[in-house]
């Protein structure tokens, strides 16, 4: 995310700058400028942790497999 | 029964079925998705934390160190914190944002004074420790602040206070408006992957997630606006059985945006017509004077909770902290900045390129496309709803052209426009699926990049 819209062109900045810079994370970009780091760190890693995170979280069964349609329906019916 | 044993993600549900899944969807077999939704939102919400210490941030603090508003010990790092003789120093907006922040601050705490603590002491006994200039050459402001926080100690405390509040405040509270999207177009669409795939894009193709990434009462006063907007529809519930709970968080939410920003007046005003309308389409036995009742009993409580802050704040109930504060370049026209609305104001809040609604999020100028599509939109959204939408975005708009700070935004992008985003998503969502599958896709990629 590039957040520097005031200058230049404003907000097609942003695009500009992701597509020949890459991409940017402004919480690293700002310990960058206060000199957390020698060199700008890759979030490489950081987005691949991230993304291993999510399709874990979409590939785990439901913990709620067991309530889903088929019995809250049988439920609804044996109600009536 | 069998037809619903294979069902499963990507399937469109219709017939006979559907009815009955509406009515359970909420309660059992979407709950899954929605977690999944919610945990996938946040993080990458998380992830793209902002490090700006914004005005809200300082009385979330105080509050959390020792339940004040005053924010007296921080004048100087902030040109949005003036003082009051005999009165303490605040923040020149309102308190509903800094309120949120407070309760994730308060919890973090006992963590961020310890971790400030250690790293005070570190730098103490280090012989060789210099304080490091801001490194940039854009942002002098930031410069000065980051230089001012480093002399006074509180760098790490702000670094850390602002990391909390936007991982546990803002990122959840936007998660949550996701899965609330999530819902009503699962609602409007009957299909799940759609329903998905465009809280997706709501959430990453809209300036909520710019807007996500630090204390923001602007956002949050669109999610607060959406909850109570949905709490009143629930069209999830194939049913026009009310209860009363809802109305009344309706209410709350829907007076809490007031207690956000000024600019909250547009929604309650607007939420409160809808409410009124939502009541008068039910059929008699379920209405229920009531429920309309508490609606209006839950803004009340958020109003009277203002006007009760402004009284001790500032010595007079019904005056805002724009009232007070010092005069400013934008403060000059109108009271204090709010005059006629202007046509060129309009135009910058819809298309500057610096902080314009639609240069910031292109995929919203589909809801151009709305006389095209209005008998579909009709349809699907109802007519109570699509005209609340309009009156809402018309109602912002006109706000928006009218409130001279607007042009204050070209610093940080698209602010005070934010709210109207879930509402005229509503309309885009409803055009994109009516576009062929090849062009939905691609639209949807560009929209994300």
């Amino acid at each position: 995310m590039y957040r520097d819209v005031e200058f230049g062109l404003g907000i097609p900045e942003a695009l500009i700058h992701i597509t020949f810079e890459g991409f940017q994370l402004p919480w690293l970009s700002t310990l960058n400028r206060m000199g957390y780091f020698q060199n700008q760190p890759t979030i490489l890693p950081i987005f691949l942790i991230c993304g291993a995170m999510i399709w874990g979280i979409w590939a785990i069964k439901s913990p709620f497999k067991r309530v889903g349609y088929e019995q809250s329906i049988a439920k609804n019916d044996e109600n009536k | 029964m069998t037809g619903l044993n294979s069902l499963k993600m990507g399937d469109v549900i219709k017939g006979k079925h559907a009815k009955r899944i509406a009515i359970l969807s909420l309660k059992s077999g979407h709950r899954g998705i929605a977690v999944r939704l919610f945990i996938t939102c946040w993080i990458v919400f998380v992830l793209h934390f902002a490090t700006n210490v914004v005005r809200e941030i300082y009385p979330a603090i105080t509050l959390g160190d020792h339940f004040s508003f005053d924010v007296s010990e921080y004048v100087g790092l902030h040109p949005d914190i003036f003082e009051i003789q005999n009165r303490g120093a605040y923040i020149n907006n309102n308190p509903g944002a800094s309120i949120l922040g407070a309760i994730p601050y308060a919890i973090a705490r006992p963590l961020i004074n310890f971790v400030s603590a250690k790293v005070q002491d570190a730098r103490a006994s280090d012989p060789n420790f210099t304080h490091k200039e801001y490194d940039t050459v854009l942002h002098p402001n930031s410069k000065r602040f980051y230089k001012e926080a480093l002399e006074r100690g509180l760098d790490v405390k702000f670094g850390l206070a602002a990391g909390f509040i936007q991982a546990f405040c803002m990122a959840p509270l936007s998660a949550l408006a996701v899965v609330v999207m999530f819902y009503i177009l699962l609602a409007m669409t009957r299909s799940i992957r759609l329903a998905i795939l465009l809280s997706l894009l709501f959430a990453f193709a809209t300036p909520i997630f710019y807007r996500t990434a630090f204390l923001n009462h602007n956002v949050l006063l669109a999610h607060f606006s959406l909850f109570s907007f949905a709490l009143l529809w629930r069209p999830w519930i194939d049913s026009d059985q009310t209860r009363s709970f809802p109305y009344l968080a309706a209410g709350l939410v829907c007076g809490w945006t007031v207690v956000l920003d000024y600019s909250g007046i547009v929604a309650a005003f607007s939420i409160s017509i809808y409410a009124v309308l939502r009541y008068l389409s039910l059929p008699k036995e379920s209405r229920s004077i009531q429920h309309l009742t508490l609606f209006f009993v839950g803004i009340a409580l958020c109003v009277s909770f203002l006007i009760a802050y402004q009284w001790l704040m500032f010595g007079h109930p019904l005056y805002p902290a724009q009232h007070y504060m010092p005069h400013t370049e934008f403060s000059q026209s109108g009271y204090h900045g709010m005059a006629w609305p202007n046509l060129h104001l309009l135009f910058q809040t819809a298309f500057s390129r610096h902080y314009g609604l639609f240069t910031s999020a292109p995929i919203l100028l589909l809801v151009f496309c709305l006389p095209f599509f209005l008998r579909d939109i009709v349809q699907r959204i109802g007519s109570n709803q699509l005209m609340f939408i309009l009156v809402y975005g018309c109602g912002f708009f006109l706000f928006c052209s009218a409130n001279q700070f607007g042009y204050v935004q070209f610093n940080t992008g698209v602010r005070h426009i934010v709210p109207v985003t879930p509402f005229l998503f509503l309309i885009v969502a409803m055009i994109i699926i009516r576009m062929p599958k090849v062009l939905m896709v691609l639209f949807s990629i560009i929209s994300l990049y």
